[in-house]
């Protein structure tokens, strides 16, 4: 795999987090991957968890909640990245993930400076909430976010064992800038939101 | 299941409503036994998302789902400590054995049943064909020795004595028995 300090490749919340450290184990992972994830603690104490960034506490005490966490992320990640492009890798799923999308999004609206959001492509896990209404509620309102943003997203239906093969494909795909034409080569990631290359190279 | 996404779902569930969960379990236990509950329940819920979460789609829509089964769970554990701490009863019939072989032997409790076991029969057939409510006031009266005042407010019977004289006589009949009342003062500890 390349390095491209421009880019980075963001493993979010637990899911992703453990495809990680499967990945690390293997040697399978670039300097400019990095895991963003909430640890809870005992919730009987009188604190809340924290989020790590490659295991490193960056919020400390932070309740796990959408609307909590999107705002203390939201200060972080003015601090915390640089990159141009991303690449969030994660599980819909998670208020971790949604936390994050919604924060960068608001973020990049605030600071032009910073990666707009049609700089951000997402590449989900098929969702492990998606049997449940309550969660499929809380995936639209994300795609509508996206959409809305002009974010693009992929999504995989892949199992989480046969992700630790896939997965680097997609990496070097989004460093190669090849991403939907990786997509469209393949039946395993499709994209869902987007434009797509037809439309990319009318435009 | 994939155990890795076993364990994913489990952790976001458990970010997500562990305050919840320990809001209901609050309601019927409290000090350290929530903690125990707590415990208890992260192991039984991370079981149920293996069995049940291809199986029952609609099963985890909601946060009343999670009520339900905490609630449930709460309430199966407060009857396995129950059942724990609750003194286990013999019957009277299997207890008499005991009662006859460790029981203080005094002059008081001194009984000749071989001569009259006929009759203790007789009599303990009258008893299990009468009313329970008749026998309980037999028993009360010369079982145990209960003042007629006593029975009454027990039974809710005005006249005991005159009610208890009936069924003597009914008893007589039965067992052709005339010094009733000095067979019963004998062999009071055996009716």
């Amino acid at each position: 795999m390349s390095q491209n300090s421009e880019k980075v490749v963001l493993f979010v919340g637990h899911r992703a987090g453990q495809l990680m450290s499967t990945l690390k184990e293997l040697g399978m992972c670039t300097s400019n991957t990095k895991t963003l994830y909430y640890q809870g603690l005992d919730p009987l104490s009188n604190r809340d968890g924290s989020v790590f960034l490659n295991n490193e506490e960056v919020l400390c005490n932070v309740e796990y909640d959408k609307e909590i966490l999107k705002e203390q992320l939201k200060a972080f990640f003015e601090l915390g990245f640089k990159e141009k492009q991303f690449l969030l890798i994660g599980d819909p799923t998670e208020w971790m993930y949604q936390a994050f999308t919604e924060a960068v999004h608001s973020n990049a609206n605030l600071f032009p400076s910073f990666a707009q959001p049609e700089d951000f492509y997402h590449a989900w896990f098929y969702p492990m909430g998606m049997i449940a209404s309550d969660i499929r509620k809380e995936i639209s309102a994300l795609v509508y976010n996206v959409k809305k943003n002009g974010s693009t997203v992929f999504v995989t239906r892949k199992t989480d064992a046969a992700l630790v093969g896939f997965i680097p494909k997609v990496i070097d795909a989004f460093e190669a800038n090849r991403l939907i034409e990786f997509a469209l080569q393949t039946i395993d990631l499709e994209q869902i939101v987007g434009k797509s290359k037809e439309n990319l190279q009318l435009g | 299941m994939d155990k890795q996404l076993q364990a994913s779902l489990f952790t976001e569930l458990m970010n997500r409503y562990n305050r919840f969960i320990i809001s209901v379990i609050r309601t019927k236990f409290e000090g350290d036994d929530v903690k125990d509950v707590f415990q208890d329940f992260s192991i039984f819920i991370y079981n149920k998302i293996g069995t049940l979460y291809e199986e029952s789609a609609d099963l985890f829509d909601s946060k009343s789902w999670l009520r339900t089964v905490t609630n449930n769970f709460c309430i199966s554990e407060l009857r396995k400590r129950n059942g724990k701490r609750k003194i286990k009863y013999v019957s009277e019939e299997k207890s008499e054995l005991a009662r006859k072989n460790y029981s203080e032997t005094t002059d008081d409790f001194e009984i000749n049943i071989e001569g009259d076991s006929e009759l203790l029969s007789a009599i303990n057939e009258f008893l299990s064909e009468i009313p329970k409510r008749d026998a309980l006031i037999l028993k009360m009266k010369y079982y145990y020795g209960k003042p007629s005042t006593y029975i009454s407010r027990k039974v809710n019977e005005t006249h005991v004595d005159v009610y208890i004289g009936r069924l003597k006589e009914k008893l007589k009949k039965r067992t052709g028995v005339q010094n009733l009342d000095e067979f019963l003062a004998k062999y009071h500890t055996n009716i």
